[in-house]
């Protein structure tokens, strides 16, 4: 079952028919423009039950305009960058890997980019952005109310041909695209199916062998074996990373001893 | 004699409704009997999340320990603490993880003190591992104390919102 809205990218609808075809979704809702299609898929949540058989729902935007990073930050979409959000059942207080969904998002986003542009190898800065080149490719922001604690969005946007023009950014944090990395142009949205297939599946994965996903997110960690700084509650400290522990959370050497920080509790991560 | 109802632990978030069975007014009447009975000034009840404390708030019961204690210099009030948020519930944290009191750091609160709210009104978001979790009030009333400030972390089962259901 797929809703269009406006006039679509044709690539896009062939390949949103496509996913729905191999039943890696059960519902597309897709959009010529979306303020964010992770709100798209919230206000749906919120106006009535999904059910099982529409999950997972795409949710697809040709052009995103007021794309959604944390709290409040924005996710500026170049003209040709793939943005979508996916609606899965997943519990986000119940399930008991819960806490390494958001690595888990990461490693799926990365696992797809390197399957289709091999040989490239990409990186993860914890919790989940995806780098490339050691510039951000891909972010990824999950959402979930506990007025529907059985459904989540993730959403992902990614630069594929151009990455967007920014005033400022934060140190280590350039935007990068696929094209400038690999020199291969490719439409945006032939990177869609792959990424939600492995989105699927990876989820599936960590239900069944979270430390797969573990060890699959420590190969791939920016962040390890660095010396960072952060901002953790409104103070700028540093420290030596360790690594990722079980539960996903990080391991920060400090000069007061080994910190474990949660992802909201530190901000600002950046290599030194 | 005083009865305290007092539920402040509360977790009014999912899976943590009030259950019908601990505010069975019957069940609470036997047991405030019971307490006449055997002269039982305090009694806690707890069922899953749910708590009540029944107090017989005795004045300088006539039935005082023979040796009398100097009563302390800086009297107390009588009430306990608990007295004050008698017949409040809070919202508690369904989780571990960092409490936003607003959707980005220039908006409005989602709530504010002396707001109504009811069922479906979002009061915070609460995220875990990078995981934005909305929490629905999911009871009705008026905020009269939030508990906890922005971007603050939190802990499972903390309370963030009190709330007076009669109000």
């Amino acid at each position: 079952m797929i809703q269009t809205t406006g006039s679509l990218d044709p690539t896009g609808l062939l390949v949103a028919e496509h996913i729905l075809e191999q039943r890696l979704c059960g519902s597309v809702s897709y959009c010529e423009e979306s303020a964010s299609t992770n709100s798209d898929a919230l206000g749906d949540l919120r106006k009535q039950a999904i059910s099982n058989d529409q999950l997972p729902r795409l949710y697809l935007a040709d052009r995103q305009t007021s794309g959604r990073g944390r709290q409040g930050n924005s996710w500026l979409s170049g003209a040709d960058s793939l943005t979508f959000s996916l609606t899965i059942d997943f519990d986000s207080v119940r399930e008991p890997s819960a806490k390494l969904l958001s690595l888990a998002a990461g490693v799926a986003t990365a696992r797809a980019i390197e399957f289709e542009f091999a040989p490239v190898k990409t990186m993860l800065k914890w919790p989940n952005d995806v780098y490339l080149s050691g510039g951000k490719l891909a972010g990824i922001l999950i959402e979930t109310s506990q007025a529907f604690s059985d459904r989540l969005v993730i959403g992902i946007g990614m630069n594929v041909n151009d990455s967007p023009t920014l005033d400022s950014y934060e140190v280590g944090a350039k935007p990068n695209s696929l094209y400038a990395v690999t020199g291969r142009r490719s439409t945006r949205y032939s990177l869609l199916e792959p990424i939600v297939a492995s989105l699927v599946k990876t989820v599936d994965q960590l239900r069944q062998s979270p430390s797969i996903i573990l060890g699959e997110f420590r190969q791939r960690c920016f962040l390890t074996g660095k010396q960072i700084r952060f901002n953790q509650l409104g103070q700028d400290c540093q420290g030596y990373c360790r690594g990722i522990a079980d539960d996903g959370e990080l391991m920060i050497q400090t000069s007061q001893g080994l910190r474990l920080c949660d992802s909201g509790a530190i901000r600002m991560v950046r290599v030194q | 004699m005083n009865v305290n109802l007092s539920d402040g632990e509360s977790n009014m978030s999912k899976g943590g409704k009030p259950s019908q069975n601990v505010f069975d007014i019957e069940r609470l009447r036997t047991i405030i009997e019971l307490m006449e009975e055997h002269e039982l000034s305090e009694v806690d009840l707890q069922q899953g999340d749910e708590k009540i404390k029944l107090n017989r708030g005795a004045p300088a019961a006539s039935y005082a320990a023979p040796t009398p204690a100097a009563p302390p210099a800086t009297a107390t009030p009588a009430a306990p603490p608990e007295d004050m948020h008698a017949g409040t519930i809070t919202i508690n944290a369904p989780m571990v993880g960092t409490f936003y009191s607003k959707a980005t750091p220039e908006s409005e609160p989602f709530v504010k003190v002396g707001q109504r709210v009811n069922q479906d009104t979002i009061v915070c978001i609460v995220e875990a591992m990078k995981v934005f979790n909305e929490i629905p009030a999911e009871c009705s009333g008026t905020v009269v104390e939030i508990l906890v400030n922005d971007q603050q972390p939190v802990d499972f089962g903390k309370p963030m919102f009190r709330i007076d259901p009669n109000a």
